[in-house]
């Protein structure tokens, strides 16, 4: 019995525990918080493993983890912010222009992750699964329950409010620029 | 003087496309449509460029980013301790959690030898006025003793108060709450005896958990949370008694018993097998300990 679950616990680090950090990046931006990040994302490892055995070989373990640590990242906003339905941003000024910045040259790491982090959380959560996770729009509306015209309307917004963010932080460069509200410290 | 572009029209057709294209998304035929249009134009390409630059670095930005080494150890040592295919859903999970305080309940504990089992629920006036609302407020701090204490069995998983000092993980009790082992300890005496002290979470909710044992199968816990909104003044509880003017109130599920009271931000709870009274009397006897512990934290 014993040795039955030691292999069950070593196929199961195996294939879910080298998303780790994947996971872990996408919680910390979804949330903006690392000690939430960090119990977000142990409490989805912990229902993978609880549910592991309902897990088929060969299919997307990755894609899997994910749809779970959304649903976590779902309860925990529920909890805290009590909004069970979030309202689709409203389009704002600067995505009615057709004008597209130029994308600056020297633009620090933490000036895009504080820019990421100002775009709506509805939009931020499809860049980050677009762009840095690179799934398809497809899984990534399976793991939103939302349809596949969605995803592509909130990256676009979520991209174009992105590019004005980075080319305002451009322009500001040196200027003596104060921390954004609600931005987390860097460790 | 202004640059006329006839083309614009067709342009901001093709820029429509660009997210798609650039993320692979695009049917092939219209893929070689982005491609023929951008070889006649030089602002598009432009454009499309900055967008795979701008998708290039925010990618790079994230992902420079790794889970802290400690986080990783403490997952791992979390993982290895949860039994799979248990629980599969949270639904389940409490279901199966609830099920075991039923099952204890009903067949006395005896392989287990808890003892000093009190009545059972709505056996005394006190019980019966506790309202709705008192007793969700209650419940707060059972879900954690019967989620951590029970159904994980950490009651027989003893740390030394060394070790739990020098815990860094997300279950260490930190600067803020360490202190009161030793406050609980020596307010207690040798009757009981501290099993752990964590930092924990169950149904999406955090926790500050102590675990103790006492003589004859006696199994506590001290568990502590954040207010959400949440007071037993405001809930119009009727408290039981007053220790060092503290308001405590009662609630029995089961063969648990559960005593609670408040700070300004903090809600906490004594939760045992032991019958009212001698639950009653830890919970007054740890009360002011505790209430000057969070009330220092909320200053």
């Amino acid at each position: 019995m014993l040795f039955g679950r030691k292999v069950e616990s070593d196929a199961f680090e195996a294939v879910a525990l080298p998303h780790l950090n994947d996971l872990y990046r996408t919680a910390v931006h979804l949330v903006r918080d690392r000690t939430e990040a960090h119990d977000l994302v142990q409490e989805a490892y912990l229902q993978a493993w609880k549910a592991f055995h309902r897990f088929e070989p060969g299919t997307n373990c990755r894609a899997w983890l994910f749809k779970i640590l959304i649903n976590e990242v779902r309860h925990y906003r529920r909890r805290w912010f009590n909004s069970k339905t979030v309202p689709e941003p409203e389009q704002s000024f600067e995505e009615t222009l057709a004008f597209e910045p130029s994308v600056p040259e020297d633009i620090q790491d933490e000036d895009v992750l504080a820019a990421l982090d100002e775009i709506p959380r509805e939009f931020r959560e499809v860049v980050l699964l677009s762009d840095v996770q690179e799934f398809s729009y497809r899984e990534i509306a399976e793991m939103l329950s939302i349809p596949v015209g969605t995803v592509m309307s909130r990256l676009s917004r979520g991209r174009k409010q992105l590019r004005m963010k980075l080319a305002d932080y451009a322009r500001a460069a040196g200027v003596g620029r104060k921390p954004q509200e609600g931005a987390y410290e860097r460790r | 003087m202004n640059v006329v572009n006839f083309n614009e029209r067709a342009c901001e057709k093709y820029r429509r496309y660009f997210d798609a294209f650039l993320d692979n998304e695009l049917l092939v035929e219209t893929n070689q449509d982005v491609l023929q249009h951008l070889n006649s134009c030089t602002e598009c390409t432009r454009i499309l460029e900055g967008r795979a630059r701008t998708k290039q670095l925010v990618r790079h930005a994230v992902t420079t980013e790794q889970a802290p080494p400690e986080f990783v150890a403490a997952l791992r040592s979390r993982l290895r301790t949860e039994r799979p295919g248990f629980f599969a859903s949270n639904t389940a999970r409490w279901t199966m959690a609830a099920a075991a305080v039923l099952l204890l309940a009903i067949v006395g504990l005896g392989g287990l030898q808890w003892g000093r089992i009190g009545p059972f629920a709505g056996d005394d006036g006190v019980f019966q006025t506790v309202s709705a609302r008192v007793q969700d407020l209650l419940r707060v701090g059972l879900v954690d003793h019967v989620h951590c204490t029970i159904v994980l069995q950490r009651w027989k998983q003893f740390f030394s108060f060394e070790e739990m000092k020098a815990e860094t993980g997300p279950q260490a009790l930190g600067a803020e709450f360490i202190d009161l082992i030793p406050a609980v300890e020596a307010k207690l005496g040798p009757d009981y005896k501290l099993v752990q002290g964590h930092r924990c979470v169950a149904n999406h909710r955090q926790y500050v958990h102590l675990i103790l044992t006492g003589k004859k199968g006696a199994i506590l816990s001290l568990v502590i949370t954040e207010k959400d909104n949440e007071s037993f003044k405001q809930a119009d509880a009727v408290a039981v008694m007053k220790a060092s003017g503290i308001p405590i109130y009662l609630d029995r599920q089961g063969i648990l018993e559960i005593a609670g009271f408040e700070s300004d931000k903090y809600l906490a709870y004594i939760v045992s097998n032991l019958d009212r009274d001698a639950n009653l009397n830890l919970a007054s006897l740890m009360a002011p300990t505790v209430y000057n512990h969070l009330h220092k934290l909320e200053l």
